[in-house]
């Protein structure tokens, strides 16, 4: 028996080696499970109040903050700003090795929005808010090709997620979910550029899927894949989150299922064919996505050892599949406020919908921005345990007819952040064990947290705040062990990495996105967040 | 005028109809026609005139919550209620003009009901862009092949025979050639569009990387192979009405 439990300690501690990132960050989520958890543990929960800056990095680019995660190979950091600028610096000391610079079109959909490039193949692969994907050598900074995807002034449509590199393709996704637009994936070689598979997230006439769509509402049905996905080698499967239906908030033109929006796909990354897909939402009607983050991680459920993919969205709910095969396994909620279901039956029901109204307002929860937005959580195999940045905002949603015109707005309502009924509006950071969904600790902030969330082997979790500070808790207890004042607020993803066995960890600093200006309304009395756009490396102090 | 004359019915008939419209009229006139800004029924104060223009509701309802920054304009999100800003999001709609905006921009044009299947056709998303993925018109596209508007109409009166003149072929160093239109061609830098891609690439070379000769395996014929005689047809007579009504 002792034998056995020692098998077992030994077997998740090898899993726990292989899933989290070393001295390299080497994707957008760390490794291609997206966990954001490092299996470094130089910096930890006993020395961590000795932690200081040991350089930052000012980008010179402060427009909508710095939302980027920076990828680390090799000691050398690629970083890339609002403005589709490009820095490969020195991870020790912050020198620039090279710079390149994009210059972006005038149609900008979304705004200027960039949360980071993918490096592979000697390439680092930029997303461009004017729809364009570019590949740069990862050694001089230099162009090497380039696509316009779509025409952003006709799709209203643009790339501000970061591309991820499966193999010997990079793979793009767009936005445009609240635009009229028909959302897809894009896969191109990554030495030529040369595309290899398109996926329409909406099927065509003919194909499986389409009947969920009435009449032409398939054209322009949004869909969009904004965030970036998973990768599963051994099964050799991309799996990728895909948005809300358009317009957002009014279903009467598509009334149907809208697949595959609100749902996570899985794609034979060879071929760019269909092998499963899981519709969370079906009809959407809140702009709840599914687009958000993958987690790749095995787990014993009913006594069984499942493969799982897992995802914490806008909804309220993370939700868990089979990952081999899509079935439903669970979901659970991590927010207090959720109304726009009463609940979610044990194979993935929605139980009594809550949808938008013409001309009537309705009070739902979460609000549009959702319980969580993009920013990112992370899993520690340690704890076991999944760290979610949370918010308790609802929103009064009105639904409005309007007219479809391609690429030009539709959100077919409109909506107004709120408190929660009988209460306020609330940020948190919360440690969750996705087995049983029950909520293990809670530490609330001021406002909100909207940067993403690393773990650490170090039994530590970092995030940082809209009023500039950078903490990290006890990933145990959720206890404040240590912060750090950055300047300005916190929109990005913040990673770590080893260099001739030190340890650092980095964080993008510089308060913006589109739903930067909420947070004044939300909280007007709170401290303005402040723009910036920096970043922050931290280190144990040398012992001499 | 007939059509003025139905807008302005159908301007009335919602104004009379819509409940939501006329709580959009009482709130206007108690909150943005005050204080010298939009005038008793949005013709003008101080503040833009609101008539006879074409507003969308949403853009409307966001105006009103949000304010515009660095102008006069408030935002009303803490005043009023939001179905009172969507109502009087819906009254502003219905104060706007027939003018349609697209005609209203300096440069554009109305496009004739005959070649508007046409310019679908030719940027056609379901064909990822379609004729757009290489050229661009009207402000639409991709610039990558020949300025279509500079053409005489008779140039497009088949689109399938159309002889490519600037084709070059590019054999980059450890790579199959392909077929290309160069970009740029300096003493430190090759640029140079691969079409034998679905969607154009734009590659960059150091002029040592690459060779380039003149004429390629590529033609007009198969870049267009997914468009039937007849939607070749509607693109040609969406091509010869906008190069024969160019201001």
């Amino acid at each position: 028996m002792k034998f056995l439990t020692l098998l077992a300690l030994l077997a998740s501690t090898l899993l726990a080696a292989d899933i989290g990132t070393r001295n390299d960050w080497p994707s957008y989520g760390g490794t291609h499970s997206a966990l954001r958890y490092s299996a470094l543990d130089q910096i930890n929960t006993s020395n961590v109040k000795t932690l200081a800056p040991a350089w930052i990095f000012q980008t010179g680019d402060y427009e909508n903050g710095l939302q980027a995660t920076p990828i680390v190979i090799d000691g050398i950091i690629y970083l890339s700003t609002s403005n589709a600028w490009v820095f490969a610096l020195d991870g020790a000391t912050g020198r620039v090795i090279w710079e390149y610079h994009f210059t972006l079109g005038k149609a900008l959909p979304y705004g200027k929005q960039n949360r980071g490039v993918a490096v592979g193949h000697g390439h680092v692969f930029l997303g461009t808010a004017d729809n364009h994907i570019v590949a740069i050598d990862q050694k001089t900074g230099a162009e090497q090709w380039r696509v316009n995807v779509e025409d952003s002034r006709q799709c209203g449509c643009s790339i501000t997620g970061a591309p991820l590199v499966v193999k010997a393709i990079v793979v793009a996704g767009v936005t445009g979910g609240d635009s009229a637009h028909r959302g897809y994936l894009t896969a191109f070689d990554v030495n030529t550029g040369r595309m290899r598979w398109r996926f329409y997230t909406i099927p065509a006439p003919g194909e499986p899927g389409h009947e969920t769509w009435p009449g032409d509402s398939w054209r322009l049905g949004g869909g969009s894949t904004w965030m970036t996905g998973s990768f599963d080698p051994e099964l050799n499967l991309l799996y990728w989150g895909v948005g809300n239906a358009s317009s957002d908030l009014n279903a009467s033109k598509r009334r149907g299922d809208n697949l595959y929006t609100a749902s996570i796909v899985a794609i034979d990354p060879d071929t760019g064919k269909l092998k499963w897909h899981y519709q969370e939402v079906p009809q959407d009607v809140w702009d709840y996505d599914a687009a958000f983050e993958l987690y790749l991680l095995d787990l014993r459920l009913k006594g069984r050892t499942r493969q799982v993919v897992m995802q914490a969205n806008k909804t309220g709910y993370v939700w868990m599949l089979d990952r081999t095969t899509g079935e439903f396994l669970k979901a659970w909620p991590f927010a207090k406020n959720i109304n726009w279901v009463k609940g979610i039956t044990e194979d993935g029901k929605l139980v009594g919908r809550l949808d938008p109204e013409l001309g009537t307002s309705k009070l739902v929860c979460p609000s549009a921005i959702g319980a969580k937005n993009w920013n990112q959580g992370a899993y520690s195999p340690r704890t076991r345990w999944l760290y979610l940045p949370v918010q308790e905002i609802c929103n009064d949603l009105v639904a409005r007819d309007e007219e479809v015109s391609e690429g030009k707005d539709f959100i077919g309502g409109s909506w107004v952040m709120k408190p929660p009924p009988g209460g306020k509006q609330e940020g948190y950071v919360a440690a969750y064990d996705p087995l049983t969904g029950e909520r293990k600790w809670i530490f609330p902030v001021t406002t909100w947290i909207m940067a993403s969330v690393l773990a650490t082997a170090g039994d530590l979790v970092f995030t940082g705040d809209p009023e500039g500070d950078f903490f990290a808790l006890d990933a145990r207890t959720g206890t404040r062990l240590w912060t750090f004042q950055t300047g300005a607020g916190h929109r990005g993803s913040a990673v770590t990495y080893a260099i001739g066995g030190r340890q650092y960890i980095a964080t993008p600093t510089g308060w913006g996105s589109i739903i930067a200006g909420a947070q004044k309304a939300l909280w007007p009395d709170a401290p303005t967040a402040r723009p910036g756009s920096a970043l922050v490396v931290f280190a144990l102090p040398e012992v001499k | 005028m007939r059509r003025v004359a139905w807008a302005l019915l159908s301007a009335t008939l919602l104004r009379a109809e819509s409940p939501q419209v006329k709580r959009g009229a009482e709130i206007f006139r108690t909150t943005c026609s005050v204080a010298y800004c939009h005038g008793a029924n949005g013709t003008a104060g101080r503040a833009p005139q609101l008539t006879g223009r074409a507003f969308k509701a949403g853009d409307v309802f966001a105006l009103v919550m949000y304010g515009r920054a660095g102008t006069s304009m408030p935002g009303f999100a803490k005043q009023l209620k939001s179905e009172d800003v969507e109502a009087v999001a819906q009254y502003v709609v219905s104060l706007s003009g027939p003018a349609p905006a697209e005609a209203a921009k300096p440069g554009a044009r109305e496009i004739p009901a005959s070649v508007r299947e046409g310019k679908a056709l030719f940027f056609d998303a379901v064909r990822m862009g379609g004729c757009g993925k290489c050229h661009e018109l009207e402000e639409r596209g991709s610039a990558v092949g020949t300025d279509l508007s500079t053409l005489a109409p008779e140039r497009f009166r088949n689109l399938r025979a159309i002889q490519a003149t600037r084709i070059v072929t590019a054999k980059p160093a450890d790579e199959e050639p392909f077929p290309g239109l160069i970009v740029e061609q300096s003493a430190d830098t090759v640029r140079v569009h691969d079409l034998s891609s679905s969607l154009p690439v734009l590659r960059t070379f150091q002029p040592a990387q690459v060779h380039i000769t003149p004429g390629g395996a590529w033609s007009h014929a198969d870049a267009v192979q997914n468009y039937s005689d007849a939607e070749l047809e509607a693109i040609s007579g969406y091509l010869v009405w906008l190069v024969q009504t160019k201001p």
